[in-house]
């Protein structure tokens, strides 16, 4: 027999092992995706969930490592790290809303109370600070608090699920990790302009205040709030902002609610940033009417309760951004927003109001950066 | 905090295993390729078809599970590497100069002096340039 006929029939029978090789191959691979293909599928959603658990985990670590670099130049203390863990699990409990009337008033207590006295812990660990970087440090925690709960959260989900084997706990934690990603890296690009005092797209409205105030003599009337009448074409204009440029956020909600009690206003104006829809532009301008004001609410109710009693007209003007762009250092884009909305407020206040009129014009939002 | 020790080291063990298997898998697909390649030349077509089919799968599989958990790596964000811009200008005689940002800065504060004038100027905006990660 030819030496190249043997070759031919071995590699000839080869492929027919292969053959039946592949064919268990398959088989094997059929019956595997029948039993252990929902685990598969859960493993792979898990190990999703874990890597941006980790990327999370990264940005709280970097949160903390700068809060305390921060702290470090004010307080030498080997015990700062444990008080600033501590401050970073500080928590509030939400009153209870089976019996919702008052709960607005309950909540504006409770917040205030957590406010004093977290600054009361941060001023005793750096006695020696001055008010406007306390303001921004209390700032920075407020960011740490916000990562460190969210990796928390996500954690608790990722070990739950895990421990579970629950596809759906799994399913929502994947389902909801672009969105937490998003929100976490926000927070992350708000540490730098907080921990140096630069001013952030949220302080946007507080700008366009600061423009229309500059020059004129303010006063504090409420806890962190300033006011500064000015006059307009004929009109007087009460502009409202928070006291800056700590990072600070005031209590516009009480600063309106005592003007109205005190005097006759025609309207009220107030400008704020809004959450811009993917596809829309940064620093684009819209008009509209209520209370333009975020947060819990307990402002916003405040404002709307005073609007209605003294019966006065709510214009809202707002600047739209990003979340990411809200709390990091503010773009050019939203300067040029901040001068169309003052070109907007000249002509709504032109078409809304006759000369003799007094109106607020309220400017929402943190103001770290911003002066007055 | 000994949790996440625990996690981190079984994430490190788990990744250096995969990643060994997966290089070895793609070793083997390469060593099927040139199996293939050599059955094809001394007329084999049948069993050079399958040696391919093997070895290309093996190949896509390997690159694939090698690509995706290189890139499941935590990264940290780059948003944060951006230059931060101050826009002063003098109100009494309207010159404007753009510095980079130095602490203590704030807008509508009250910067360096005029160089014409020697008037303090006042700081009209404080800006971050585009981000490499923006301008992508």
């Amino acid at each position: 027999m030819n030496s190249e006929i043997v070759l031919q029939q071995i590699l000839s029978s080869e492929g027919d092992r292969l053959g039946f090789i592949f064919q268990a191959i398959f088989i094997a691979l059929f019956l595997f995706s029948i039993f252990y293909g929902q685990k598969l599928q859960v493993w792979m959603m898990l190990k999703n969930v874990e890597v941006g658990l980790n990327r999370i985990k990264k940005m709280r670590d970097n949160a903390r490592q700068t809060i305390l670099d921060l702290l470090r130049r004010f307080n030498d203390d080997p015990g700062l790290e444990n008080a600033i863990d501590r401050l970073l699990e500080y928590f509030w409990i939400p009153p209870t809303s089976i019996d919702p009337f008052g709960i607005v008033g309950k909540i504006d207590h409770i917040l205030n109370v957590r406010e004093r006295r977290f600054r009361w812990e941060l001023k005793s660990i750096t006695p020696n600070i001055d008010d406007n970087r306390l303001r921004n440090i209390e700032n920075l925690i407020e960011v740490g608090i916000s990562l460190d709960q969210i990796y928390r959260v996500m954690r608790h989900y990722y070990l739950l699920g895990k421990k579970t084997m629950s596809l759906f706990l799994i399913y929502q934690a994947e389902a909801l990790m672009p969105t937490v990603l998003q929100e976490a890296e926000a927070l992350a690009d708000a540490i730098k302009a907080f921990s140096t005092g630069q001013p952030i797209g949220d302080g946007v409205g507080s700008l366009v205040a600061a423009r229309f105030m500059y020059g004129n003599e303010k006063k504090l009337i409420s806890e962190d709030t300033v006011m500064a009448e000015v006059e307009f074409e004929g009109r007087k204009l009460i502009v409202v902002k928070a006291l800056g440029p700590g990072g600070n956020v005031g209590k516009p909600g009480e600063a309106v609610e005592k003007i109205l009690e005190d005097r006759k206003i025609d309207a009220i104006i107030m400008v704020d940033a809004a959450l811009k829809l993917e596809g829309e532009e940064v620093g684009e301008v819209a008009e509209g009417v209520g209370a333009a004001i975020g947060g819990i609410g307990v402002d916003k109710f405040k404002i709307e309760e005073a609007a209605k009693k003294f019966n006065v007209p709510l214009y809202a003007i707002v600047v739209k951004e990003s979340m990411s762009d809200a709390l990091s250092t503010m773009k050019w884009d939203i300067y040029i927003g901040v001068e169309k909305a003052i070109n907007r407020i000249k002509r709504l206040i032109r078409e809304k109001t006759n000369i003799g009129d007094t109106l607020i014009l309220v400017g929402v939002g943190n103001t770290i950066g911003i002066g007055q | 905090m000994m949790l996440e020790v625990a996690m981190s080291m079984k994430n490190s063990i788990g990744f250096i295993t995969v990643f060994l298997l997966m290089a070895a898998l793609a070793a083997c697909s390469i060593f099927f390729l040139l199996l293939a390649v050599n059955a094809y030349h001394q007329g084999f077509k049948e069993t050079a078809l399958y040696y391919s089919m093997a070895g290309l799968m093996g190949l896509i599989m390997s690159t694939y599970t090698l690509l995706r958990i290189v890139r499941r790596r935590p990264t940290v964000s780059t948003t944060l590497n951006y230059e931060v811009q101050t826009l002063l200008r003098c109100l009494k005689c309207g010159f404007s100069n753009t510095r980079g940002f130095a602490d203590g800065d704030y807008v509508l504060g009250l910067g360096d002096k005029c160089p014409h004038c020697s008037t303090p100027m006042v700081i009209l905006a404080i800006y971050r340039t585009p981000s490499k990660k923006e301008k992508q």
